[in-house]
């Protein structure tokens, strides 16, 4: 068996499917990301949060149930949040659970799990994804933002960027109206009509930037998508840790939309549930585009490192589940 | 080249690759190419984003002119200056060139090399199938059904009564197995292509035509039940067969297809 046969012309058909399908979902978040940016002002993003850290980064692991947003779409609109003083830790918590703890994802696997435990699939995959994105918010909440954040992101006023441990001193301290002020942008004022051209210009922007991420991730992801025989990996099938590392490098390579890689998961029967687990949840939160596009966000120093931490911990929680049932 | 230059470049650069973009989006919908890449409940929302992509170039063409916006401010600053990451020449070369090949080079329909890649499927998950006697009879006494129908119809006793024996007509994409049969391919999507799974019919025919690879080919014939391994799988003794054009819809879609039987599925 040949495992890798490259061809072009399948090899266009998938890069242009994944474009078709992610590009609407992306200009929709950067249109957000264009809205706040002219419309918002920078406190109203930290003014609803609670003040104890914990309830502020468990509240953005279910944003998504208002506010659903599938991985291309999300990765815009935590870009300009954190630009508006979203918390960081928070940032990465929404940006990890909503393309997982959202209504669309959920009502797909259970329709894709027909027939093998729709609701208890389901519910792990959504539960798993919320726990997984609040452990890396909690994690993220103690590390230094220059750690995290790219030169771009932290070259912007880095009053905006304050840690939700400062954030919340600031205020514990009663300092409210100072932090106000701290995290004020202070534009220059603009009528109606310009704010909205600034929205466009700013979403437009915005759409090119990640959209030169998309590219290149849609591009290695349609290679593997086309080119891999997928019989290849079937071997691994046999043993439960190698199956559920087999199935989260391919939920990478693959890059397919949350809401449709659970029917995918669904098909792979001789793989163990740990190991359609991993996939469903490890594949939404970091796939090749995403890793690319990622890069908009986080340093390299610290995205491949944290993809290695989400994989092991991915993987440990779904082979301890599946031991434990 | 001088800043000046590269300055005034940098500000072409961005309306140029959003119009691409916007042409390619708007293109693929109206030309009906789009339907060969996903499903249709996404298909609008791409004719949209090509408008507004399209309208979103000419903003900024237009931001662009002295007094269309004021004075630089914090939260703009970077796209003002086009300080983006169209500040060279590659990242505009990878916004606009990859998109414009493939739409030129794309065949808009996967080859033989995916069946080989990806594998086929010859079961699929129980649902409700069309009932085949709800369906009119066509001019040479056969009921149009689909492959997806006939394998979903496999996983119920009760629905195999439905189909055994009757005289159907289906289309798919030939892929020759050897002498005696081959296999009709059709692809089920549930997003776009990329998630494509691909299922393959079993059609036993005396004499399997020398068709292309991946033809769309039209099959007249009976249909038939059996256990292969632990699967129950269609087979169609074929009757006739065809080589067709291919057809404005090239997937079948679930698992939100409308459900058009009268009966609940069994499990």
């Amino acid at each position: 068996m040949n495992w890798f046969t490259f061809n072009l012309q399948d090899f266009s058909v998938a890069f242009l499917s994944i474009l078709f399908e992610g590009v609407p979902f992306m200009f929709i978040g950067t249109l957000i990301s264009g809205i706040v940016d002219a419309f918002v002002p920078s406190e109203t993003m930290t003014k609803y949060l609670p003040r104890n850290p914990i309830a502020a980064i468990a509240l953005s692991g279910l944003l998504g149930v208002c506010f659903p947003m599938c991985e291309c779409g999300v990765v815009p609109v935590i870009r300009r949040m954190i630009r508006k003083g979203l918390p960081v830790s928070c940032a990465l918590t929404y940006l990890l659970a909503a393309p997982i703890v959202n209504p669309i994802v959920a009502i797909s696997t259970f329709a894709a799990f027909r027939g093998q435990h729709p609701a208890m699939v389901m519910s792990m995959r959504v539960g798993m994804g919320f726990a997984v994105a609040l452990i890396c918010g909690l994690l993220v909440h103690r590390l230094p933002l220059a750690n995290i954040l790219n030169k771009q992101m932290l070259s912007s006023p880095s009053k905006r960027r304050m840690s939700l441990g400062s954030r919340l001193s600031s205020s514990r301290q009663g300092n409210e109206s100072s932090l106000a002020s701290l995290l004020d942008d202070a534009p220059a004022k603009k009528s109606f009509r310009q704010k909205v051209l600034s929205a466009v210009r700013c979403a437009s922007f915005d759409f090119l930037d990640v959209g030169f991420y998309l590219v290149i991730g849609a591009a290695i992801a349609s290679i593997f998508n086309t080119a891999v025989h997928r019989d290849a990996i079937l071997p691994l099938a046999q043993n439960s840790a190698l199956a559920t590392g087999s199935m989260m490098i391919l939920a990478m390579l693959l890059s397919l939309c949350s809401t449709s890689d659970a029917f995918i998961a669904a098909s792979f029967t001789t793989f163990p549930f740990a190991a359609k687990l991993a996939f469903m949840v490890f594949g939404p939160m970091m796939d090749v585009k995403l890793l690319f596009m990622y890069g908009l966000v986080f340093r390299k120093r610290f995205t491949l490192p944290f993809a290695l931490a989400l994989f092991l911990l991915i993987g440990a929680l779904c082979l301890g589940l599946s031991c434990f049932r | 080249m001088n800043a000046r230059i590269i300055d005034r470049v940098g500000h072409i650069l961005a309306p140029l690759a959003l119009a691409e973009w916007g042409a390619v989006l708007t293109y693929f919908y109206c030309s009906g190419r789009l339907a060969a890449y996903l499903h249709p409940y996404f298909r609008p929302l791409v004719f949209v984003t090509g408008i507004l992509l399209l309208v979103s170039a000419g903003c900024v063409w237009y931001s662009d002119t002295p007094h269309a916006l004021p004075a630089c401010d914090d939260t703009g600053c970077e796209t003002r200056h086009g300080k983006t990451i169209l500040g060279g020449l590659f990242p505009f070369a990878v916004l606009i060139l990859p998109i414009a090949l493939a739409a030129i080079l794309s065949p808009d329909s996967f080859g033989a090399g995916l069946v080989q890649n990806r594998g086929v499927r010859q079961t699929i998950a129980t649902e409700a199938p069309i009932a085949p006697d709800t369906l009119p009879v066509a001019r040479d006494d056969y009921r149009a059904v689909s492959i997806l129908d006939l394998m979903m119809a496999a996983q119920d006793p009760v629905f195999q009564q439905d189909f055994n024996g009757k005289r159907v007509g289906l289309i798919g994409k030939f892929f020759p197995k050897d002498t005696t049969h081959f296999e009709l391919i059709c692809t089920l999507v549930t997003c776009c292509a990329v998630d494509a799974q691909l299922l393959a019919l079993r059609v036993d025919a005396s004499n399997v035509p020398a068709l292309d690879k991946m033809v769309w080919t039209k099959v007249i014939g009976r249909v038939s039940f059996a256990k292969i391994g632990e699967d129950n799988v269609p087979i169609i003794a074929a009757e006739k067969i065809t080589a067709i054009p291919s057809p404005q819809e090239q997937f079948v879609y679930g698992p939100s297809r409308p459900r058009k039987s009268n009966r609940p599925a069994h499990h």
